[in-house]
């Protein structure tokens, strides 16, 4: 049949043919799948490369920050306070060290690690990803360091280094002005907006300018980038990057007249403060006593933190930004300041001074047993006749004096980014009524007008509202740093009142019967200013009658103040000296401030 | 059936070996070369993997040579010898077989391992071959023919999926596929089967090994998840993207000398080939692949007999295969299952089947008669 004929059912041609159309099928699918492949080859080595580059960088790469040098700190004639020394450190690489028992043991051997510091490695190391080093909180002298590198084929992982690291010449001395440094906590490192403090080893301010200023010492990190394998090893170093240091900073400090003032407080708990009365840079800020802020930087132990923190006169506390005292006398001028703006006394106003005041029965003492006699402004202020001041307060009422008082800046802040520092108090009639719920007294108002009670001040606060004093009645903003140009305005007082003030502090100081009257300097350059002492219990009778401060226990006995104005003609500085328990501003606070201001006079201006 | 076989003329050895086809052999030594420099690259210089391959490969040439100058016939006389030896031993494999990532897929014969699944790709083809060979045409749709292939396909891709090995149970299936396509069995029950198994797909998936799950299910979530169960392949796309059209150069890559590529000297290493090679590299490799794929075809076409015919289409569409799953999963076109991309990625057997297989086609061509 025809039909059977041209399709052959059996034999070897049948079959093939079947064969060969199958095949071409096949075929077909083979082209399909290979240009199916070639298309996706094309998409992601062609259109998707740059996407698969980076991921494959990213990959590849791994860059291993190094802290950039800290800036330097001068002071105002380029006298270095913080610089950056060599230190010989290891660091234990994570996935290298195969056994870190046997590791920390060896090392301890070379090293006598404290047994705090192997706890703390143990404990960090397991939070460690792979590869991650790990600087040992320790640092080595030459003799150690080149110990450890003859010995790095028993060290597995142990990595040593040298690092640039703080160092103060002067720690006791700047301690409270420019803090110190310390390893990044881990909530530093949280709230951190980038991932700097992430750098391995960096180390950041923890207190004073070295916080304050952070960013800008800091610098920016360097980096080795390394090309690392699966597993996170670094395999080969790709590029070093050089890190840039931070910024020096200039402060205004005067080193000299910083060492003299330690020098005079070291022996005491106390503050000094020399103010610029034009500018408000701060020459000097003292807070005593002092600790080694270079133990901070080389890691300090438990036990000496300890000896710090257990330290009955508090040498952490600054206390020329956060210790607060009853400014005492040296609250006069300011009352007085009041008195004459609003009008309820003038120049030639007069009160007979007996020793005593008395008010609805209770009495208030003058200083002076047996009192000042008849006495104007002048010499009230020059004497620091309390009773004179008792009836100026009681004429004023409180609230005019805490105006004044806040104008001038008592009961604020004045240090911007520096936390420590303490508002102070002011008090009111309002203040109480808020705060205790019970009305002000009229016997409050007469204490608060000799600087005691509710009253409390910084010496910081005393400085400036003697320097605004000083320089006739503008308000400076007090600024650690040199060329802090600032807007100063004139606060709203009378410039001859404020003539008036002056002369009187001249007066207390320069003239037979001041107060300060001991320590006054002879030559051409003066100074003026008040005593202050103020009460740390309450005032009894026998204190008042017998003054033997010298017989009490020391934490009772009374903060000795100074705050000062010179050179009288043509005022330049202000100088605040507080001495904590010292006893008499006159005798113990004044005799440090006329020495800061000898020296300004001598090596300052005469030489200048 | 005719079934006296003509006997070539004796020839001696190296006239044989003169007579083979030289193109065929021309591209698998290409190729070899490629894989060599390939795994040197990988390990940077170092190490001897690329040495062992190299002596791999050399071995399984002597083979490919060995076989091609022996006469088609004696696989044709001893297909089912073949065969059911290798079932034997995919057999007592269970009980002394070496055990590699949970499946016991390996013999060990102390020096060389042989994975006598991929084997069982050789064997599948050889023995359908021979058994549609003696098959009249008229009688390939019986259901007698129908049930004798599906037993001897079963056996071997159950056997190798119990492994568990699902890479290379697919390929046996997919050969033994490619050789009832090729003999004729009819569309419609070709049909039928791809309705059958869409249809039971949640029955195979409910099935499959836990890592096999996921890896299916990986290959529907592509980029999520980057450093989990995804990281083989992301990684691999990342190796074939970052090379760009001209590659990072030779030595140069990173993604798989540094070890972020898993399984990098074997069933991914044409990630590392795309990316210090690029796509002019890729391409050029794809187009030897084609090209060895065509040449086989030719051969077949040329073939007089039909087993030789039968075994050279069946070949290339498994050597094919071999290349569609190795590709299309390093690219991210199909879920990661094992599957090698032949004489490029490092593993023995694989080789070893492929070069075998190239054998018999150099043999078919080179003793071209009827049988």
């Amino acid at each position: 049949m025809k039909l059977f004929k041209n399709q052959p059912s059996q034999g070897i041609q049948s079959k093939s043919g079947i064969i060969n159309r199958r095949k071409a099928i096949l075929g077909t699918i083979k082209y399909t799948f290979f240009g199916l492949i070639a298309t996706r080859l094309v998409w992601l080595q062609l259109f998707q490369s740059r996407k698969y580059s980076i991921l494959s960088d990213r990959n590849r790469f791994k860059e291993w920050k190094i802290a950039a040098e800290r800036g330097l700190i001068l002071d105002r004639y380029q006298n270095k306070l913080a610089e950056n020394r060599q230190l010989y450190k290891i660091a234990l690489i994570k996935g290298d060290v195969t056994d870190l028992d046997f590791t920390l043991k060896s090392l301890n051997n070379i090293l006598h690690l404290d047994s705090e510091i192997i706890e703390k490695t143990k404990n960090d190391f397991t939070k460690l990803r792979q590869f991650q080093p790990y600087v040992i909180n320790r640092n080595l002298t030459w003799g150690e360091f080149s110990k450890i590198n003859s010995n790095l084929f028993i060290l597995n992982g142990v990595q040593p280094f040298i690092s640039m690291e703080r160092h103060y010449d002067y720690p006791y001395e700047l301690a409270h002005v420019l803090g110190y440094v310390g390893a990044p906590t881990e909530d530093d490192v949280a709230n951190a907006v980038d991932d700097l403090y992430r750098t391995p080893g960096i180390k950041i301010g923890k207190l004073g300018i070295e916080k304050d200023e952070n960013r800008e010492l800091i610098g920016v990190p360097g980096f080795t980038r390394f090309e690392v394998n699966a597993a996170g090893r670094a395999v080969r170093t790709v590029e070093f990057v050089e890190g840039k240091p931070g910024n020096p900073l200039k402060l205004a400090l005067d080193l000299d007249l910083q060492k003299l003032a330690y020098s005079k407080l070291a022996s005491h708990a106390g503050a000094a403060l020399v103010l610029d009365i034009k500018t408000g840079e701060i020459l000097t800020a003292v807070s005593t006593p002092s600790f080694d802020t270079n133990l901070f930087a080389f890691g300090i132990s438990q036990n000496q933190l300890n000896n710090i923190l257990r330290n009955e006169r508090k040498p952490m506390v600054n206390k020329f930004l956060s210790a607060q005292y009853p400014p005492g006398s040296v609250i006069k001028p300011v009352v007085a300041l009041c008195a004459l703006d609003n009008k309820i006394i003038d120049e030639d106003f007069t009160h007979v001074c007996s020793g005593k005041t008395e008010l609805y029965g209770q009495e208030f003492y003058c200083w002076k047993k047996g009192g000042h006699g008849k006495v104007n402004l002048r010499e009230a202020i020059k004497r620091s006749c309390d009773v004179f001041f008792y009836e100026v307060a009681r004429l004023l009422g409180v609230d005019r004096i805490a105006e004044t008082a806040r104008k001038l800046g008592y009961g604020s802040l004045h240090l911007k980014d520096f936390d420590e520092e303490k508002k102070g108090l002011v008090p009111d009639t309002k203040w109480k009524k808020n705060t205790t719920g019970k009305p002000w007294l009229l016997g409050e108002t007469l204490i608060t007008g000799i600087g005691q009670g509710y009253f409390l001040a910084t010496p910081m606060q005393i400085c400036i509202v003697m320097a605004q004093f000083a320089n006739g009645g503008y308000q400076i903003n007090p600024t650690f740093y040199l060329d802090d140009k600032q807007k100063i305005s004139k606060l709203d007082f009378d410039s001859d009142h404020i003539k008036i003030i002056l002369d009187a502090l001249n007066a207390a100081t320069n003239e037979q019967g001041g107060t300060s009257f001991a320590s006054r300097l002879s030559g051409n350059f003066k100074f003026g200013g008040k005593t202050g002492t103020s009460q740390v219990t309450t005032i009894s009778v026998s204190d008042r009658e017998e003054s033997t401060m010298n017989n009490k226990a020391y934490q009772f006995r009374d903060h000795a103040l100074f705050s000062g104005f010179g050179p009288v003609n043509d005022p330049k500085y202000a100088i605040t000296v507080v001495i904590e328990h010292g006893g008499a501003g006159s005798v113990a606070a004044a005799p440090v401030a006329s020495s800061l201001f000898d020296f300004l006079f001598k090596k300052r201006l005469t030489n200048a | 059936m005719p079934e006296k076989l003509k006997t070539s003329k004796a020839r001696s050895v190296f006239e044989r070996v003169q007579s083979l086809d030289r193109s065929l052999i021309q591209l698998v030594l290409i190729l070899g070369a490629l894989s060599v420099f390939c795994l040197y690259s990988i390990d940077k210089g170092q190490g001897s993997t690329y040495l062992k391959h190299l002596l791999r490969f050399s071995f399984a040439f002597f083979i490919l040579l060995a076989i091609a100058i022996t006469n088609i016939e004696f696989w044709y006389r001893y297909s089912y010898h073949f065969y059911f030896l290798n079932l034997f031993i995919l057999f007592i494999i269970k009980f002394i077989g070496v055990s590699a990532k949970g499946a016991q897929r390996w013999l060990d014969f102390g020096v060389f391992h042989i994975q006598p699944s991929e084997l069982a790709k050789l064997s599948i083809i050889l023995v359908l071959a021979k058994f549609f060979n003696s098959v009249k045409v008229e009688n390939v749709n019986k259901i007698y023919s129908l049930l004798v292939s599906t037993i001897l396909i079963l056996i071997p891709f159950l056997l190798v999926l119990k492994q568990p090995d699902l890479g290379t149970a697919i390929l046996i299936l997919g050969a033994a596929v490619g050789v009832l396509w090729i003999v004729g069995i009819n569309r419609k029950i070709f049909i039928s089967c791809v309705v059958i198994v869409i249809l039971s797909l949640p029955l195979i998936f409910a099935g499959l090994k836990t890592y096999q799950k996921q890896r299916v299910l990986n290959f529907f979530n592509a980029e999520k998840d980057p450093l989990g169960k995804n990281y083989q392949v992301i990684q691999a796309k990342i190796g074939v993207g970052s090379g760009g059209i001209f590659g990072k150069g030779y030595m140069k890559g990173s993604q798989s000398a540094l070890n972020f590529v898993p399984e990098n000297h074997t069933d991914f290493v044409f990630s590392h080939f795309a990316e210090e090679f690029g796509l002019l590299g890729a391409i050029l490799l794809l187009w030897l692949f084609f090209k060895i794929i065509k040449k086989i075809t030719v051969v077949g076409d040329q073939c007089h007999n039909n087993f030789s015919k039968i075994f050279c289409y069946a070949f290339a569409f498994n050597f094919f295969l071999y290349i569609a799953i190795n590709l299309g999963m390093v690219t991210g076109l199909l879920p990661v299952v094992g599957v090698p991309l032949p004489i490029l990625s490092y593993g023995g057997t694989a080789l070893l089947t492929n070069m075998m297989g190239f054998g018999i086609v150099l043999s078919a061509k080179l003793y071209n008669e009827h049988f």
